[in-house]
């Protein structure tokens, strides 16, 4: 009874009573957390790697550092934001695990679709997307899906604003090439 | 747009941000393959994810066992050799002390210096 009262408690509490709680060690309210924030957090590795299993072990990593390092946060109300940047940061460490950022010159480098695109260039958003390189990827996705300003963006990847302005401007010219039926 | 719908938070937000490709983006997030997949699965990820919360809260009670023991049975192993230093360094102390020093820090030795300090000024002041 007590166990029903409680979930039903968790149910109905807000976000930053949850973090309060889950903060001082509480696991049935981050639990409750986790459940609410779950979906975003998976969708938006779902976008950055496209392989559902990486995608759900890299949000689990998420998650896990985010239990291990909660009693840091400094705003109960900034968890959504931090969780995002842990998020961002399991990314980036995924990717130096596979190798160095590809540049912007690398994106310079790749054939201009945006000129002429075929119709086999009429790809899915998805499939557009990775294309890109990882840090353009990354940029893109966190300005569009995530609807960050371009410096949360900057300060959540530790990339220059100037450089997270160029990934978003050329990204977006390399989806509209790609995706050529709205453009 | 991917259930956590939020108004832009920076100033700067709509800076070169493309509406059509915006547009585009909401659309997806309502028919990605991932949104129909988290509603059935969501309940299986927050529970894989408690039972490795468990796991590692298992581990660091492991881990905080052996950093106490770590100091205990070192500690419990070489209290005596520590004891015995101890009272031969403070042995090597008090035979040091010259034997005036000694009295003088006595009580009985304080006295008789406080006396002798009592008449000598005495003495002078006359």
């Amino acid at each position: 009874m007590t166990r029903a009262l409680s979930q039903n408690t968790l149910l109905g509490a807000d976000e930053v009573s949850l973090v309060i709680c889950a903060m001082a060690g509480d696991d049935d309210a981050y639990g409750e957390l986790v459940r609410r924030r779950q979906g975003s957090i998976r969708q938006l590795f779902r976008r950055l790697c496209r392989d559902p299993t990486l995608a759900d072990d890299l949000a689990q990593q998420t998650f896990l550092q985010a239990w291990r390092t909660v009693k840091t946060l400094k705003s109960p109300a900034a968890f959504g934001g931090w969780l995002r940047r842990l998020a961002v940061n399991t990314w980036l460490q995924r990717l130096r695990a596979e190798k160095p950022l590809i540049s912007t010159t690398d994106l310079e480098e790749l054939p201009d679709t945006a000129a002429q695109p075929t119709l086999s260039e009429q790809l899915d958003l998805d499939s557009a997307l990775a294309t890109l390189p990882p840090d353009v990827r990354l940029c893109i996705t966190l300005a569009y899906a995530e609807r960050m300003s371009h410096r949360e963006i900057c300060e959540a990847t530790g990339l220059p604003l100037g450089t997270v302005k160029s990934h978003i401007t050329r990204g977006a010219a390399r989806l509209r090439g790609l995706l050529g039926a709205y453009a | 747009m991917n259930g956590n719908s939020r108004p832009p938070s920076g100033d700067d937000h709509d800076d070169g941000l493309d509406l059509e490709l915006l547009q585009l983006f909401d659309a997806a997030a309502t028919t990605l393959p991932s949104a129909a997949v988290r509603a059935s699965s969501g309940e299986d990820f927050v529970n894989a994810l408690l039972l490795r919360i468990q796991h590692a809260r298992r581990l660091r009670l492991l881990w905080q066992v052996i950093g106490v023991a770590a100091v205990l049975v070192p500690g419990a192993f070489l209290a005596p050799y520590v004891a015995r230093q101890t009272l031969l360094a403070a042995g090597w102390f008090t035979d040091g002390l010259p034997a005036t020093g000694t009295a003088l820090v006595s009580p009985i030795g304080l006295l008789c210096a406080a006396v002798v300090a009592w008449r000598v000024t005495r003495a002078a002041l006359r």
